[in-house]
């Protein structure tokens, strides 16, 4: 008994001791480093925008300044991004290299969204995979997925985040919708689809219309690029949003059911709009909808390859985690 | 206490949530912790993925008094992975010395999206834990 209590005494001491040495102001520390600092577009829309600004003002410039306790004489945050893009200047540091799938790096690392990657550039494993479904959509006129597929983006529907169009806490500003979806459809809700933070800042949302007088719904998927890039595989590419690859198609189960999408990418977001519930001509009207989204879009819509050196640079800079 | 609560709820908040691709990735710079790393991570199923972690590694000889080295993820596929958790960088457990390096960390990761046909890249860097955001990064 009297060890088990000498041995809870020396860990509560120790205990102390390195909460006192290495998180000398723990309230602060969690702040600085999992506040979102939101970009100005976004600031009147998010709540939690006065509080954030309170906090980051001087924890952020005291932690730049600072010296972790365990460093000799470390370099500051800024110093180590402007290394790192400086390495990849002088090709001390090279990102595009990927020696055993060919043009993969430098596709991928190319900041031109007309850029599609082959499956050649992918595992041959995947490749083999993706040739066959490229085949069977060929033969069939559409791709086979599972029925848990289809449920899951059904019923995703269903669970919508909310329901007002200035959605919040998002880390981007909102693509605008085409006048012509609001005539035939109705706005139901926004749903944020791909997984969450502690304190928000989502770099994705889907947008969902209701038939104003049928049953199908259509839903914007959108993405922002800000800390990367999103390239289609050219096997599958089969249509154009103005000037950017995409690909179109029906997907269907086994079961018969099944959705209509398409998928494009520019320069500052990637896109999918899927037609749910319909029954058949699952992808009408996709095609002529993107366009209208790119054409009301068009200061965001870029497909050009634009200044890669530059915009790796820029990418760098950006990488700042204060950008969570 | 407060952490530990936010904690809670984020894990129930991604729990109950109807993630259609849960794919998340993170970058965290813990050298007290013996960790300088990146993950590529999916909650719902294995995917095709690849993580890339850049880290500052002292030498003398440099203007910088560091340079910086390349980590890959393990790759089974080639340097791909089909798998829940592509990690890249120095972990707790990894026969390395962390004291080599400098608290930084400059990540690529990369991801095959089956749903969308779309080859993702992301990158991130930092100089710090990231504690809340442990796997539950944006995709």
């Amino acid at each position: 008994m009297k060890n088990k209590l000498l041995i809870l005494v020396v860990l509560v001491v120790f205990g102390v001791f390195f909460v006192f040495k290495h998180v000398k102001n723990f309230k602060d520390d969690f702040f600085k480093e999992t506040v979102f600092i939101s970009p100005s577009q976004q600031g009147v829309r998010n709540p939690i925008k006065d509080k954030i600004e309170v906090i980051n003002e001087p924890q952020v410039g005291e932690k730049k300044n600072g010296v972790n306790s365990w460093s000799r004489n470390e370099p500051t945050e800024e110093e180590f991004f402007e290394s790192f893009n400086e390495a990849i200047i002088n090709g001390d540091v090279v990102i595009d290299d990927f020696v055993e799938n060919g043009d993969f790096g430098k596709k991928v690392h190319s900041n031109n969204p007309q850029t599609t990657i082959s499956t050649s550039d992918l595992p041959p494993e995947l490749a083999n995979k993706l040739n066959e479904e490229v085949n069977f959509k060929k033969k069939h006129g559409y791709e086979r997925i599972s029925d848990d597929d289809v449920y899951k983006e059904k019923s995703a529907v269903f669970d919508l985040s909310g329901t007002e169009r200035a959605i919040p806490y998002l880390s981007f500003e909102l693509t605008k919708i085409p006048a012509i979806l609001e005539a035939y459809y109705e706005y139901q809700g926004y749903i944020y689809p791909k997984s969450m933070t502690a304190t928000p800042s989502y770099t994705s949302v889907r947008r969902v219309y209701q038939n104003k007088t049928g049953v199908d719904y259509i839903v914007i998927d959108e993405e922002s690029l800000v800390h990367g890039s999103s390239h289609v595989l050219s096997e599958f590419v089969n249509a154009n949003v103005q000037g950017c690859p995409a690909i179109i198609g029906e997907k269907r189960a086994m079961s018969g059911d099944g959705y209509g999408a398409i998928n494009w990418s520019n320069k500052n977001y990637s896109y999918t709009i899927m037609r749910l519930f319909a029954q058949n001509n699952r992808t009408q009207g996709l095609l002529e909808l993107a366009t209208q989204l790119a054409l009301a879009n068009k200061s965001t819509h870029i497909c050009e390859k634009s200044n890669a050196e530059g915009e790796e640079l820029d990418g760098g800079e950006e990488l700042d985690d204060k950008a969570i | 206490m407060k952490v530990t609560f936010r904690c809670f709820l984020l894990i129930v908040a991604l729990m109950s949530t109807t993630n259609v691709l849960a794919v998340g990735y993170v970058t965290r710079s813990c050298k007290q912790a013996g960790a300088l790393e990146a993950f590529t991570m999916s909650w719902t199923e294995p995917q095709y993925m690849l993580t890339r972690a850049y880290l500052p590694k002292i030498d003398s000889s440099q203007r910088r008094g560091f340079r910086w080295e390349r980590f890959n993820s393990h790759g089974t596929l080639g340097i791909w992975d089909f798998t829940i958790r592509s990690a890249a960088g120095i972990h707790p457990w990894t026969p390395i010395s962390i004291f080599n390096y400098f608290n930084a960390v400059y990540s690529y990761h990369y991801w095959y999206n089956r749903s969308t046909h779309k080859v993702e890249r992301r990158q991130f860097g930092t100089t710090r834990c990231n504690v809340l955001n442990w796997g539950v990064n944006n995709w």
